[in-house]
């Protein structure tokens, strides 16, 4: 009880005091009733003293019953400010080789890049614009930036966009209705300089976060085909999808919104992104959104949410089991992807069958790429050779040192002059390399040129003509192999399915759960790529290392966490050099260890022993094929401070990359570089019969992949032959010549 | 997958409408639903002492928003917060010599208190808090304070009609709403779930009755127009107040959000409201980005609108109340930008979606 609820009651036992003495206080005042005072001789006491005592001290009030009254009325208005940017809502500009930053960079003297929105009712937009900024190298008055839309071009843009990003208006009539494909050229020089290093130095980016339509959201309809364009813009500017949701038991819902949703905008990654219906408000309000209630079966509906977003409306009834309602009007699941061109062995393939379209240079330093997967059991570890027939041109009156490397998987295997002979298509050159070089799977043949400025110190001229022409009639013939593989799990990576991706249960159930959406949303089919029914891919995050099966690799708990947890700096310790290091004993130990590794090499090849090979990485996920016995059983540990949707779209990347995961397990570097190990003790596994046709290509492989097995096992055949040859001699002589 | 699915869903929906319409407890688990909306609330407008602060009133306090606070933290079964907004109040507030509150305490000045008139909708709430705390938490001596509070109210605010009607009224305040023989009113101090509620707890009954004139009268309002923010009634029957709004305005707001949070969403003036609400959206009486606050009870016509999302949300779950649909357009709950009155109002409105509209889920 407060000092404040005791004040009253105590002044009502002083008033009773008074009240039992009448004329007490009065007879002082003047102001209390006289009634009562007759008898004069009473003594007077004077209490005032000790009323004073009993004042309350907090609050500082009053109860008195004849102040003034208020009647509790309140200023409820406050001033009213409409947000700047109500309901505007931009559509973006999507488009290969976008980065999570949406900025895509044009580096180099001529770049084009093919850039698309899709739009429901053109009339509706409100502005519609193109935000792009230079390096201080690009000289303005020999640099444009040339548009079109919907293959109508606009008035050249002058390059000049050196303080920061500026927008270009675009005009929004010649925006249709659905998809508009917007191409952006550069046309670039440097300042001062010309030749293959001045290429990197200028170039223009495009801010894809500002670019694109602008219009009211409330004049977008609330429309099946508007909520899948608006899920698209969500997707490619937040990489996330909010799905509001009762939270128990939402996962199998969850994984089914995401597994709908995968087919929807670009290839990248995206995590859907369960909340609660009552969730605090985002400070940026999303585009669209799905939103999952439970009530009797009703058709999907999309309607316009409080902030503006599109939600797409899912009432779903808890009694019937299994229900999920048809989303194939807004999502259709996930539809498959392109693959890279597909090369037959031993059949000649031209480049145009393998998707090759990257046919001209017009930079001073250019890289051609060509892409192309070869059959997952083809195998070549012999010295066989592969033929590049290529038909090419290159322009007249190149400088001197202009030249084309042609490179197999990052390996030069030819340097072609470019400055004599040019201006005129060459015949066909045939360009054998090893077979060797190639790999199972995704492969790369990449066309480097390199023109030097002449002179170096200036900027260049303008060059309309291309340096170089490649053909796209130029062939490939790699040869053909008997059915052979290594156990490794870059087949098994490409063949998942978004619905193989499981995650693990642990302490870091969240975060698993999260990398196991953003893969399932990025592992999207490959076209022609047929599923494996025992295929899965569990994932694991750094808080769970001990539920991954890593017993059958020999790897320890202490080893995952040494490669996954933050890397400790480590100290250099310079030794001062003794003695015997100083002698030739070194140089003679050194090179005695290196004729035995190399010994070793011959008889086990492959990456080493797993401790050895591991000892000292560190990297950001390792993807893992614990038991040979199930090579389509995969496994994905990522590290604590890895982003989920950055992983899953490496690990969906590397599918097409031949610089992607092999091997047993594969180590994804700080650096985005897979760095793999191969079993050593595992030789290559024949998937065909032996037979005399493929005898001498299965022995070349297996003589290739171990030559210290293969001739030891020649030699016991020889030794063998001999002793049979000498049975055979001595049993069949004469008793006479014995 | 499809067993998979349909055990989630089974599990999903665990908090299925009757589950949701017939107990509050679903606010007081781990799994309430409006944690985050009330830490949030709690953040922006509760000091450390309990008291609960208005800013657009000079950062006053009062015996509402006192008593909201406490009906919000007695709802939560968040003691600690409970404990300290009944400290602050009985210290600061309860300074008449009845059971009621003074209805204002402000922070500068000499005269915290500057008169000693109740609010009888804070007394209201403040008694439905301590109802709610103390039969929950058994907690006998907060429910002989609610007592002496419906007894007070009963006693100094519940008066009968001029009218002649024989119905009782809930006079705003203790002191200074008759004129003229005439009693003025605000048909937002009436919260019908909380006079019953009390009344029950209490035995205070006229304050029940009183609940259930004011929703007669209600309708009769309703059948003229939009609820006003003041009206009198005299012998002739019901008229405007002299220099009082009688628009349907920033107290009028609440009458809706009361009657559904009361579970009568199909009450006249609920329907009149929600097609106002309704009107002005489809007419595009409003910016974007503002809400329709302040209407002409006849016309409906737009006279003053906020950016404050909290009105955005009861007229959300209002127009929810008037359809069969599930789903509404309840915003985010949010107190960046919005002052203590909406936001409190946002709050309740997810209050009563929740234990009273579970069909309304803000989608």
């Amino acid at each position: 009880m407060s000092v404040a609820r005791l004040v009253p009651k105590t002044l009502c036992c002083v008033g009773f005091l008074i009240g039992l003495l009448p004329g007490l206080a009065g007879a002082q005042t003047g102001e209390l009733p006289q009634a009562g005072t007759s008898d004069e001789n009473v003594p007077i006491i004077d209490l005032r003293p000790l009323l004073e005592t009993l004042e309350p001290e907090e609050p500082e009030t009053s109860t008195a019953s004849d102040q003034p009254v208020t009647v509790p009325e309140y200023a409820r208005a406050a001033t009213a400010t409409p947000p700047s940017a109500p309901n505007s809502l931009l559509l973006p500009l999507v488009g290969d080789g976008v980065g999570r930053d949406r900025i895509l960079r044009l580096s180099g003297e001529q770049r084009t890049a093919v850039l698309s929105v899709d739009i429901a009712a053109p009339d509706t937009v409100e502005a519609f614009a193109l935000y792009f900024r230079n390096s201080i190298n690009v000289l303005p008055g020999r640099s444009e930036l040339l548009i079109s839309v919907n293959g109508t071009e606009i008035a050249p843009v002058t390059l000049a966009a050196f303080e920061g990003f500026e927008s270009v208006e675009l005009p929004r009539n010649l925006l249709v209705e659905g998809r508009n494909e917007i191409l952006v050229s550069v046309n670039q020089s440097h300042r001062i300089f010309c030749g293959p290093e001045a290429t990197f130095q200028i170039w223009t980016e495009f801010d894809l976060s500002q670019s694109g339509v602008r219009l009211s959201q409330d004049s977008v309809p609330t429309s099946e085909e508007s909520f899948s364009i608006a899920l698209a813009a969500q997707l490619a500017l937040r990489g996330s999808v909010p799905v509001r949701i009762a939270p128990e038991g939402s996962e199998p819902i969850i994984r089914q919104i995401n597994l709908r949703l995968s087919g929807v905008g670009s290839t990248g990654s995206f995590i859907v992104r369960p909340e609660s219906h009552y969730a605090i408000a985002d400070t940026v309000p999303p585009i669209a959104r799905v939103t999952v209630l439970a009530g009797p079966p009703e058709p999907v509906r999309v309607e316009r949410g409080a902030d503006g977003a599109l939600v797409l409306v899912l009432v779903l009834d808890p009694a019937d089991t299994g229900a999920f309602p048809d989303l194939d009007s807004v999502a259709s699941g996930a539809t498959p992807v392109a693959d890279i061109g597909l090369l037959q062995p031993g059949v000649p393939t031209s480049l145009r069958d393998m998707k090759f379209t990257d046919t001209e240079s017009y930079n001073r330093y250019s890289e051609q790429r060509l892409p192309f997967r070869l059959p997952d059991d083809w195998l070549m570890l012999s010295s066989a050779k592969a033929t590049l027939r290529l038909t090419y041109g290159f322009a007249e009156g190149l400088p001197e040192g202009a030249l084309m490397l042609v490179k197999v998987n990052e390996t030069t295997v030819r340097l072609l002059p470019l400055d004599t002979g040019g201006g005129e298509v060459l015949a066909p050159l045939d360009i054998g390399f090893a077979a060797n070089l190639l790999n199972p799977g995704p492969n790369e043949i990449n066309f480097v040129t390199l023109v030097p400025g002449d002179p170096v110190d200036l900027p260049c001229p303008p060059n309309e003509n291309p340096f170089l022409t490649i053909s796209e009639d130029s062939t490939l013939l790699v040869p053909s192999t008997p059915h052979m593989s290594f156990v490794g799990l870059r087949g098994a990576l490409t063949s998942m399915r978004p619905e193989q991706v499981v995650s693990t249960s642990g302490a870091a159930r969240e975060e698993t759960d999260q990398l196991a959406l953003a893969l399932a949303s990025s592992l999207r089919p490959i076209e022609a790529r047929t599923q494996k029914d025992g295929g899965r891919l569990s994932v694991s995050g750094s808080g769970d290392f001990e539920n991954v099966p890593t017993e059958w690799l020999g790897l320890s708990r202490r080893q995952l966490e040494g490669v996954l947890m933050a890397a400790t700096p480590a100290t250099e310790i310079e030794e001062a050099p003794s003695m015997f290091q100083l002698l030739p004993l070194k140089a003679i130990e050194e090179g005695a260890r290196a004729v035995a590794a190399g010994i070793v090499d011959l008889a086990k090849p492959g990456s080493g022993p797993i401790d050895s090979w591991i000892e000292g990485r560190h990297g950001r996920a390792l993807l893992l094929l614990p038991d040979p016995q199930t090579p389509d059983d995969l496994w994905l540990v990522i590290s604590a401070d890895s982003d989920p949707v950055e992983i899953s779209e490496t690990v969906a990347a590397a599918r097409f990359s031949p610089f992607g995961p092999r091997g047993r397990l594969s180590l994804l570097t700080d650096e985005g570089e897979w760095q793999s190990w191969q079993d050593t003790s595992t030789p290559p596994v024949l998937r065909e019969p032996l037979t005399f046709g493929n005898f001498r290509a299965v022995a070349g492989n297996y003589a290739s992949w171990s030559p210290l097995y293969f001739v030891a096992i020649l030699f016991v055949f020889t030794v063998s032959s001999v002793m049979l040859a000498l049975i055979f001699v001595i049993s069949t002589r004469g008793k006479r010549k014995r | 997958m499809s067993g998979m699915m349909g055990a989630g869903l089974a599990h999903a929906f665990a908090v299925t409408v009757a589950e949701a319409q017939v107990s509050a407890e679903i606010l007081t688990g781990p799994r309430n639903p409006l944690a985050a909306p009330w830490a949030a609330w709690k953040a922006a407008f509760l000091d450390d002492n309990g008291r609960v602060i208005d800013q657009l009133q000079q950062g006053a306090s009062h015996s509402e928003s006192q008593g909201y606070g406490l009906l919000l933290a007695a709802l939560f079964a968040d003691a600690p917060v409970f404990d300290s907004i009944y400290r602050w109040t009985e210290a600061n507030l309860a300074v008449r010599s009845d059971a009621l509150l003074a209805w204002r305490w402000l922070p500068d000045g000499t005269g915290r208190v500057p008169d000693s008139n109740n609010a009888s909708d804070g007394d209201l709430f403040y008694a439905w808090a301590l109802v709610i705390r103390g039969q929950r938490d058994a907690m006998p001596e907060l429910l002989d304070r609610a007592s002496a509070i419906a007894q007070a109210l009963v006693a100094k605010c519940i008066v009968p009609a001029p009218d002649g009607s024989g119905r009782l009224l809930f006079a705003p305040a203790a002191r200074g709403f008759d004129r003229d023989g005439s009693r003025i009113i605000n048909p937002s101090y009436y919260m019908p779930r909380a006079m019953r509620e009390v009344a029950r707890a209490t035995g205070a009954s006229n304050l029940a009755v009183c609940a259930s004139d004011g929703e007669t009268i209600m309708a009769e309002l309703a059948s003229l127009g939009l609820m006003p923010d003041w009206i009198q009634i005299g012998e002739n029957g019901i008229s405007p107040v002299k220099d009082m709004s009688d628009r349907n305005g920033y107290e009028a707001v609440r009458v809706a959000l009361f009657l559904s949070w009361s579970g009568n969403a199909a009450h006249p003036a609920v329907e009149r409201q929600a097609r106002a609400y309704s009107l002005a959206k489809d007419s595009a009486a409003v910016p974007p980005g503002l809400y329709p606050v302040v209407m002409d009870r006849f016309t409906g016509r737009v006279l003053e609108s906020s950016d404050s999302v909290g009105y955005g949300a009861v007229a959300a779950m209002v127009g929810c109340a008037s359809r069969s649909e599930i789903g509404s357009a309840i915003p985010f709950f949010q107190t960046s930008g919005q002052p203590y009155y909406p936001a409190t109002l946002h709050l309740m409105t997810l209050i009563a979606q929740v234990l009273s509209l579970p069909e309304c889920v803000p989608i």
